[in-house]
């Protein structure tokens, strides 16, 4: 069932492949009905997931390359499949906002964007540190060529950058799963093998355990990203195609938070344990510089990308506070902040697509063109803010529960944030929705929502509501896994 | 074991380079198409008939040349870029007005050579194959006889090798003086007894890694490398990224693990400091080129830095992983670097020069395919999964971590990071600039063939390595 997750996009590009160039709808649609259809398997899978036990489920497990032991093992628990349906999601909700906005090469456009959600599934879905790796490198060149073609002014600056700094974390990580591989077979004996549910049972002694920590620091931390390993996030954002931004920030980042809960913990808890300090004043700092940053922006979409940074601080603050509510909060976090980023991108995108700036100053009162567009918009970024009753509230607040009972000090700082964060939000809001400029420099350009725009937007703000009221029906999903992860935590 | 049937594959070849020889002086102009068609079947026979011979092993002609299912490996790859170089000639050589002939029957010599140094168990036999795949090699580049270029190529190539044979063959007669003897198991058994701190066999293993440095282009002996493969006409230059190269390592695995087996545990980390040096000069200076065939050329030494740290990780006795992750690496190295080069060749002979990145740019609004399949070997030669090289680069750090030379696994991660940047500068200027001309490009049958076997390749063992390290790995089990 995983596989056919996984490999549907595959298909989708096979599909795609003998079309004709110019029969752009055909593309959108093909490519659209495939992501879509992609999306409900993993809906189906959240059905029959069974919520009481924290085993992978959905297993799937062949022989790879026999020759060195590494296999073709996937599973899923609670929390790869909230990640997994996030991804479907927003991967049929970013085709879908691309459907006027890129008209050159959509035939390319579409198997970029089918290769990415095939490389971001299959991270998600990896029980073998090999296999992960090879997913979590398929991932770059899609969306390298993504920002790269059809992305702003300064794409190539952006995009080259997001490359390098992203590879070469990887490779460093990749150094560290060899040493563990070798290690590993020193330690249990037998045959090697790089298996996640085998690795998380030895031993590692800290001298080997803390480079290792440090290897997976360098590439899921620029992934997350982490300050001050963020730089390449605002260039990247800034200078993607919307759908590109909605998929990098509402999945890309996550695969940074996930390989620290899936790898770096269970395997390594001594160093996680030794270097929690350090992690949660780097998340505390990103918390905090992310929201300051962000107060000063000028351009919007820079101003949402740098929100992504003090967001997904939240994200580490959680995970490495070793408690139940923290890791729960920062996993659901992690959901929330694709939901809510990814729809705060996708209507800067909006008012892009009408009038090709993004420039704060010279847009007001877009509420009195566009009424419906302002109270879709204004529920995503009420939900980013943190307001109860929203998505961005529940995470945050588990987060900050779980922080204070570990240093007071994070704690309070993270909740000054929450004044920073609606600072520069409601700030943001006001300027563009409801204060009338004086020389207004577009007016016919402003129309409202077409159909197809709410279609996409209303599923982010249906699940940004689901969550904020009744987050049982997403925390359950969670909490054996959660226990489970804590469990493999403590160190022995 | 008759001496025949060792060699069936080399007498094979033997019989292509003469026969070339004969029908490009018999045949008239406009029938020379066919020279293809015959250097192709003969490579195929040869390799076919080398396969066959997997799993024997074999000695003849008092010990100067041996089988195993090592020298099938080898020859596998040589013959194997041989048919790929065949391919991909035929378009560019015709544009350009060079002969087929010639090229064919100097590449079936080449061939030869390479083969023989395959096989040789013997020092003597070894500089002989040695000098007889360099000397035709030196020719090959500089086959254009009326670009100055490519005179400038041979000549330096010469030059250079020609100094370079001679250390080489001075090395080997210290090591005879040392040992008395010259087949290389005898000197093996020798170095078994000796005395290792002798300064003779330092002297010795110094002038062998300098002569034997120099063909496989390893810094600082790499001087030669890029005015050479600049210059050379493209289907030469993409014969000489591969198979001397391919040829030279077999010589050096021959020599540090055949004969000095018993010391080779000493060399490991000069071997280990030359890979490091190699692969990080070669990759910064790599970003400074303009000239995509000067890029290939630095690009290529970086990969001899890579292949060299598979014999820098071997631990004859103990383990063996390093000269298989050489093997293999080899392997897919020459899928990649020989579909690099095509792709060059390709676009250059519809045009005169083409050899500066600005000739690329808008490629993949022109040729969209080409485009994709340049993506796809550059993207192997970073090492980016699901492709070959990725595997490739796994298995050396495999190899290395396992010796205990972690920084040496770090140093190859660091250099796939900045090789990314180069290698990536072309994808960019093929997808993200554009240009209004419409220069269109050469239809070549061949050439297609050739891209899609190497592009297929690229992908297979990317995702299916298993089968191809398996052979690798059985390919050390004896010498």
């Amino acid at each position: 069932m995983l596989s056919l997750v996984i490999f549907l996009p595959l298909i989708g590009v096979a599909l795609l492949l003998p079309m004709n160039p110019g029969a752009k709808k055909l593309l959108r649609l093909t490519t659209l009905a495939v992501m879509f259809v992609d999306w409900l398997i993993t809906v189906y899978l959240m059905f029959a997931f069974d919520r009481t036990t924290a085993n992978y489920q959905f297993v799937e497990r062949h022989a790879w390359i026999s020759s060195l032991g590494l296999e073709y093992h996937l599973g899923a628990d609670g929390l790869a499949l909230l990640m997994i349906f996030l991804t479907g999601l927003l991967s049929w909700i970013a085709v879908l906002s691309s459907w006027n906005a890129v008209q050159t090469r959509v035939k390319e456009y579409m198997i970029a964007f089918l290769l990415l959600e095939l490389g971001m599934l299959g991270v998600f879905c990896s029980l073998d540190m090999f296999q992960f790796y090879v997913f979590w490198e398929i991932v770059l060149v899609p969306m390298y060529i993504i920002i790269g073609v059809w992305g702003g002014p300064r794409k190539l600056y952006a995009t080259i950058k997001f490359f390098l700094f992203t590879f070469i974390g990887s490779l460093l990580m990749l150094v560290a799963i060899v040493a563990l591989y070798f290690e590993h077979q020193r330690l249990a004996g037998g045959a090697p093998t790089l298996d996640v549910t085998k690795l998380t049972g030895a031993n590692y002694p800290l001298a080997f355990q803390i480079p290792v920590f440090l290897a997976f620091f360098a590439a899921f931390a620029v992934k997350v990203p982490l300050w001050p390993l963020h730089t390449w996030l605002p260039d990247a954002h800034v200078e993607a195609p919307t759908a590109g931004s909605v998929i990098l920030a509402g999945v890309m980042l996550k695969l940074g938070g996930y390989g620290f809960l899936r790898f770096s913990l269970p395997i390594l808890p001594a160093a996680a344990h030794a270097l929690a300090p350090l992690m949660i004043a780097l998340a505390t700092i990103a918390i905090l510089y992310g929201a300051y940053v962000s107060l000063a922006q000028r351009d919007w979409k820079k101003l949402v990308a740098y929100s992504s940074v003090s967001h997904m601080g939240f994200v580490i603050l959680g995970v490495f506070i070793f408690n139940q509510q923290g890791m729960e909060g920062a996993i659901l976090e992690m959901f929330n902040h694709g939901l809510i980023t990814g729809g705060l991108f996708l209507c800067v995108g909006i008012i892009y697509e009408r009038v090709h700036d993004r420039e704060l100053a010279n847009l007001g009162g877009l509420a009195h063109y566009m009424p419906t567009y302002a109270a879709l918009f204004g529920i995503i970024m009420l939900g980013s803010v943190g307001l109860p009753g929203l998505a961005g509230f529940v995470g945050e607040f588990l987060v900050m529960l779980g922080t204070f009972s570990v240093s007071p000090v994070a704690g309070w700082l993270s909740v000054a944030v929450i004044i920073i964060a609606a600072c520069y939000l409601l700030w943001m809001f006001r300027r563009v929705m409801f204060v009338r400029l004086n020389t207004p420099r577009y007016e016919h350009e402003l129309i409202d929502l077409r159909p197809y725009e709410v279609l996409y937007l209303l599923p982010l703000v249906a699940l940004i509501i689901w969550v904020g009221i009744y987050p049982a029906t997403w925390l359950g999903m969670l909490d054996p896994t959660v226990t489970h992860i804590l469990a493999q935590t403590v160190v022995k | 074991m008759s001496g025949a049937y060792v060699l069936m594959p080399e007498i094979v070849v033997t019989v292509l380079a003469m026969l070339m020889l004969l029908l490009d002086a018999a045949l008239k102009e406009h029938h020379k198409a066919s020279l293809t068609w015959v250097a192709l079947v003969g490579f195929a026979l040869a390799l076919t008939l080398n396969l066959y011979q997997w799993g024997d092993t074999g000695s003849a002609y008092a010990g100067m040349v041996g089988l195993s299912p090592f020298t099938v490996f080898f020859e596998t790859i040589f013959l194997i870029s041989a048919l790929l170089v065949v391919l991909m000639a035929p378009a560019y050589l015709r544009e350009r007005g060079l002969p087929f002939g010639e090229f064919y029957a100097l590449l079936a010599f080449a061939v030869l050579g390479m083969m023989f140094t395959a096989k040789s168990t013997d020092l003597i036999s070894l500089f002989v194959s040695i000098e007889l795949m360099v000397i035709t090699v030196y020719i090959l580049a500089g086959l254009a006889r009326r670009e100055r270029r490519s005179n400038e190529a041979s000549l330096k190539y010469f030059l250079l090798g020609a100094f370079a044979s001679s250390i080489l063959v001075y090395g080997m007669s210290w090591l005879y003086g040392l040992s008395g003897q010259t087949n290389l198991a005898k000197i093996a058994v020798f170095l078994r007894t000796a005395d290792l701190r002798s300064p003779i066999l330092l002297i010795a293993v110094g002038l062998l890694v300098v002569g034997l440095g120099f063909k496989v282009a390893l810094v600082p002996f790499h001087a030669w490398t890029p005015d050479a493969y600049e210059g050379a006409p493209t289907p030469a230059t993409a014969f000489m990224a591969v198979g001397p190269k391919a040829a030279a390592f077999a010589a050096l695995l021959r020599i540090f693990i055949s004969a000095m087996g018993p010391v080779q545990a000493d060399y490991t980390l000069l071997l280990g400091i030359l890979a490091a040096v190699t692969m990080t000069v070669a990759n910064l200076i790599a970003i400074q080129q303009t000239n995509i065939k000067r890029m290939l050329a630095y690009s290529s030494i970086a990969h001899s830095g890579y292949i060299l740290v598979g014999l820098a990780a071997a631990r004859p006795g103990n383990s063996t992983e390093g000269i298989a992750a050489l093997l293999f690496y080899l392997f897919v190295y020459s899928f990649m670097t020989l579909g690099a080069f095509a792709i060059v060749a390709y676009v250059q002979a519809g045009q005169k020069q083409a050899e500066s990145f600005d000739d690329y740019r808008g490629l993949w609004y022109r040729a969209p395919l080409t485009a994709l399949t340049m993506t796809v070997f550059m993207l192997s030669l970073t090492g980016v999964p699901p492709l070959a090289g990725f595997i490739g680069k796994i298995y050396l750090l495999y190899a290395a971590v396992h010796a205990n030379m972690v920084w040496l696994a770090i140093v190859i991660a660091v250099n796939s990071a900045i090789s990314a940047y180069y290698y990536l500068r072309v994808t960019v200027v093929m997808y993200m600039a554009d240009t209004h001309e419409r220069v269109p490009l050469y239809r070549s049958p061949f050439i297609h063939a050739m891209l899609g076997v190497a592009c297929l390749a690229t992908f297979v063992i990317g995702i299916f390595p298993d089968t191809f390290l398996r052979f690798a790995q059985a390919a050390i089990l004896s010498f």
